[in-house]
């Protein structure tokens, strides 16, 4: 679960870390985009910021920051400590690489005078951007005076705050309007079952079943130029997407030639993660489309994030939302993450309260609460409708024998499977096939990651196989701890074993990795090679900086040689420059 | 004390240092909860009037909670207090704050009570914080309110080992609920020495602790002149991989509880733990509940005594002890003759 859900964070990352400095700056402004922004972050970014954040210039020195790290780990036994660069390390660079890329902390020089030597010396600090922390500061305490003003100046702050004090009358009037649903819990899992019905809805539409209604043509042509489908005649369409370009707009695409797109092989990929990473996908695609139509992506994030914070089961007003947020609702409705009334009687009118959905609370969540939220929903859904099992995911079984059964006449998961399975009888509740070599090249050929296909499998197993993996782990942990017991040299680091939970057949995870294996003989990275130096000193120096900012891909000491990846070239570069300098003004010093 | 550090404590650690800065990365990920016990002792709370007051303290609290919150979205608290008031009926002893037993909640945390709690709290923070102030705010009101205003000292004993085993039951039945995802600690906030600490319940929810991997800190609240008495709270977050401080500059709370203990189980192993006290390591006795650093031990139960029972009978195990031991152990020294190689063994600063 966790690598997909890495993938998904690391595009928001990514994208977030692409905006302008302009931009954060403004969307530092709302204090819930900031709780959002900051839960994405790695845990020592975390402790750092929170460190940072109530004192009382927000700075701190590099050697301070370095003094909290434990740098040397209790164990060296074979490798020598000077090759060795702790994960602490390469963790801690990590965490403030995000940082700076985030625009959340900033470097500053500084000159210090030791008060004992009366020497200078610079000094490396950090700064915590003052935006930030006081959005922060402001969500963590709810907002003194002082800094009210800024509150308010962000627009989807007003609107949070809005709903918060509208939120008692409002409760009042939603019992009055509908008499029959006025319990949160039937809310909540009418809103788990539309928001679910909705978003398969367009899973459905992606492999091709037959569906009584098609998603909305907004959703159609964000699949479109999200690269997940593609219309019929390839070539006509090249062109017909140009002038779309061209145009800046997207929606008059021909709503019958949309009807008929065909699934890509990133579809299958999209297909194949889970639904928080799915859904940020589309996100992120809708953000690119919402630039290219002038739409304020400050607004459209923000809005994005405070969705996020939400509360399951709330309504909310639409009133305070600004225009561009207006635009979004109808989209998000669309693909289920906002629930909105509709009066039967009347269908142009709306309701201006909106209900957020699982989908859309659980966005900034992670991935563990997710699929215990998914499994949550599953359940009640499964309530709702007990005739229809085939939404309970946890249908696949896998033998040892690379056979699978899966308890299914979903056509959508039947058309997931079929991408690496081969599939050889289809009954009125299952399908049975059989994992090949064949098969699971042609996934792979088509994209999609071994990674991606075991997670599939381990997300989707049948509660028996889960049920099994877990007794085996409790016998397997047992076991160590009884052995363990036993012996007496437990702490050299090579005794410890953690035993993992082993749903899938240990045989079949190991035989779908070679297979990837098979066709990935050789790997590319776009970088630099350094090389010629004068001597070891030098070179020792320089790979070592490299490895500690983790931007060494291969080394030859005998060589003197070693490569850098392309975005960490220039500051090694800098790196060395640093250190000619040095050395030449150490040089130049002793000889006059 | 090595023998307390449970194994399993420095197993994870190894591995998690041994392993791969992507395992670091995937602990981002697991989320958390956060068990706060409070010492409301009102008579250490006065002596302590001018440095710091309750009020202060929750406010600081308020804001720790928020933090701690912010980490993750599912990340969970449960406050506690250890109240060391008891009149034998309801009120008095240890209670959960929060979740409150009163104010109703759905499995969301989304219902909110009559609160009085509203005006103490900015209707405009995030929810999901208001809601857990308010009613920390409105409990902690509450049962300030039923405390006497007759305080009679014999009333008073110390309830925090009460509140501890409270606190990992609660741990116990979240892990249960959650498949062992969630990671859990405790920290306390205690402004009584212990020397009123009842020892053997408080060792065992150290040990309970331990054996469930969860880590207790300790925020020591202190005069500036006071003498640190916290022995086996001490001992607890040496046991547990936790964190022990002493503040005496109560004012600046929040950044304390916001750089000391908000480091995350996942952190603990690859920073450094700012515990800054030489731990002492010794035990109180069984009989006389006093700190000793010389005394006898039952060889039977392990039972330490600064003094040799009446009835020569041990208080815990009720074994008789040997009548010729005793007698040699209660004979005072002659100089020149060993004579302390008993069954009894006196043993010299550790028991442990």
């Amino acid at each position: 679960m966790s690598v997909s859900m890495q993938g998904s964070k690391s595009t928001v990352n990514e994208y977030l870390e692409n905006l302008p400095d302009s931009i954060h700056s403004k969307l530092y402004k709302s204090p819930a985009t900031c709780l959002a922004i900051f839960r994405l972050l790695p845990s020592l970014s975390k402790f750092y910021i929170m460190t940072l954040i109530f004192t009382e210039n927000a700075t701190v020195s590099y050697p301070e920051l370095n003094k909290w790290l434990r740098t040397s780990p209790q164990h060296h036994s074979n490798v020598s400590d000077a090759l060795h660069v702790s994960p602490a390390k390469l963790y801690r660079n990590e965490s403030l690489k995000r940082l700076k890329s985030l625009n959340l902390i900033k470097e500053i020089r500084r000159q210090i005078t030791n008060p004992n030597t009366g020497a200078t010396t610079s000094v490396l600090f950090f700064r915590l951007n003052p935006i930030f922390r006081d959005s922060l500061r402001n969500a963590l305490s709810g907002g003194n005076t002082a800094l009210g003003n800024l509150t308010n100046t962000a627009a989807a702050t007003t609107a949070v705050v809005k709903d918060e004090e509208g939120d008692v009358e409002m409760q009042n009037d939603l019992n009055g309007m509908f008499k029959d649903e006025n319990k949160d819990e039937i809310k909540i899992s009418f809103l788990d079952k539309w928001s679910l019905s909705k978003w398969e809805n367009i899973l459905h539409f992606m492999v091709g079943s037959e569906l009584e209604e098609l998603p909305s043509v907004g959703v159609l042509s964000l699949l479109k130029h999200s690269g997940l489908m593609e219309t019929h005649g390839k070539n006509d369409d090249l062109m017909n997407l140009d002038k779309n370009e061209n145009k800046e707009d997207y929606v008059e695409d021909d709503v019958s030639t949309l009807q008929n797109m065909k699934i890509t092989k990133e579809g299958f990929q999209f297909l194949l993660q889970d639904i928080n990473s799915q859904i940020w996908m589309l996100l992120l695609q809708y953000l690119k489309i919402s630039e290219r139509l002038m739409m304020n992506p400050v607004d459209v994030l923000n809005f994005i994030f405070v969705l996020g914070s939400l509360e399951l089961g709330k309504s909310y007003k639409t009133d305070s939302l600004s225009s561009t947020q207006k635009i979004m609702l109808d989209d998000l409705i669309d693909y289920g993450l906002i629930y909105q009334r509709q009066y039967p009687e009347d269908s142009e009118r709306k309701d201006n309260h909106f209900f957020p959905t699982r989908l859309a609370t659980s966005l900034t969540s992670d991935s563990k609460t997710f699929r215990s939220a998914t499994q949550v929903m599953n359940k009640s859904i499964n309530q709702f409708d007990k005739n229809n099992p085939s939404k309970d995911n946890g249908a696949i079984i896998i033998e040892t024998n690379f056979k699978l059964y899966c308890y299914t006449d979903s056509p959508l998961q039947i058309a997931i499977l079929n991408l690496f399975v081969h599939l050889r009888s289809r009954f009125s509740n299952m399908v049975c096939g059989i994992i090949t070599r064949e098969s699971i090249r042609k996934a792979l050929v088509n994209g999609i990651t071994a990674e991606q296909i075991i997670k599939y499998l381990e997300t989707h197993a049948h509660s028996q196989m889960k049920k099994q993996a877990q007794e085996k782990l409790l016998r397997k942990i047992d076991f160590e701890s009884s052995t363990h017991t036993n012996e007496t040299s437990g702490r050299d680091g090579k005794n410890h074993f953690t035993p993992e939970l082993e749903i899938i057949p240990p045989t079949v995870i190991d035989q779908i990795k070679l297979w990837q294996l098979e066709l990935e003989r050789i790997q590319t990275f776009r970088g630099f090679l350094f090389k010629d130096f004068n001597n070891d000193l030098e070179f020792e120096k320089l790979w070592k900086y490299a490895t500690e900012i983790g931007v060494l891909l291969w080394k030859d000491i005998n060589k003197r040689q070693f490569f850098v990846t392309q975005e960490g070239n220039l500051q090694v570069v800098e790196y060395a420059n640093r250190m000619l300098r040095r050395q030449r003004s150490e040089q130049s010093t002793p000889q006059p | 004390m090595d023998e307390i550090a449970d194994r399993v404590f420095q197993a994870d650690d190894v591995s998690i240092a041994a392993g791969s800065s992507s395992t670091l990365q995937a602990f981002d990920e697991s989320p958390s909860s956060l068990s706060l016990i409070i010492d409301i002792n009102p008579l250490q709370w006065f002596r302590l009037k001018d440095q710091i007051d309750l009020k202060d303290l929750s406010r600081s609290i308020c804001i720790y909670l928020n933090c701690h919150l912010s980490l993750n979205s599912s990340n969970k608290v449960n406050v506690l207090v250890a109240n060391n008031f008891s009149d034998g009926e309801e009120n008095g002893g240890s209670k959960i704050l929060f979740p409150s037993i009163h104010t109703k909640t759905d499995e969301h945390g989304s219902s909110f009570g009559n609160s009085q709690g509203k005006n103490l709290v900015n209707p405009n923070m995030y929810r999901q914080f208001r809601f857990v102030d308010e009613i920390f705010l409105e409990e902690l009101h509450s049962i300030l309110q039923k405390e006497p205003t007759e305080l009679n000292i014999k009333n008073f004993k110390n309830t925090l080992s009460g509140a501890l085993s409270i606190s990992l039951s609660y741990i116990n039945k979240l892990n249960l609920s959650n498949d062992g995802l969630l990671k859990s600690r405790i920290l306390i906030i205690s402004v009584t020495d212990d020397d009123s600490l009842p020892y053997i319940s408080t060792m065992n929810c150290i040990f309970a602790a331990q054996k469930m991997k969860v880590p207790i800190d300790v925020l020591k609240l202190d005069k500036k002149d006071g003498v640190n008495n916290s022995i086996f709270l001490q001992q607890a977050t040496d046991a547990t991989n936790g964190i022990f401080q002493k503040i005496t500059h109560p004012k600046g709370l929040v950044q304390y509880l916001s750089t000391s203990f908000l480091i995350d189980s996942n952190l603990r192993s690859i920073l450094i733990l700012p515990t800054n006290f030489k731990i002492d390591f010794r035990s109180s006795c069984f009989l006389t509940k006093k700190i000793i650093d010389i005394g006898y031990v039952c060889s039977v139960c392990l039972c330490i005594l600064s003094l040799i029972p009446k009835n020569h009978r041990c208080p815990v195990c009720d074994s008789k002890f040997d009548d010729k031991v005793i007698e040699k152990l209660l004979k005072k020294p002659v100089v020149g003759v060993s004579n302390t190689n008993g069954k009894k063994k006196r043993k010299i600063n550790s028991v442990m």
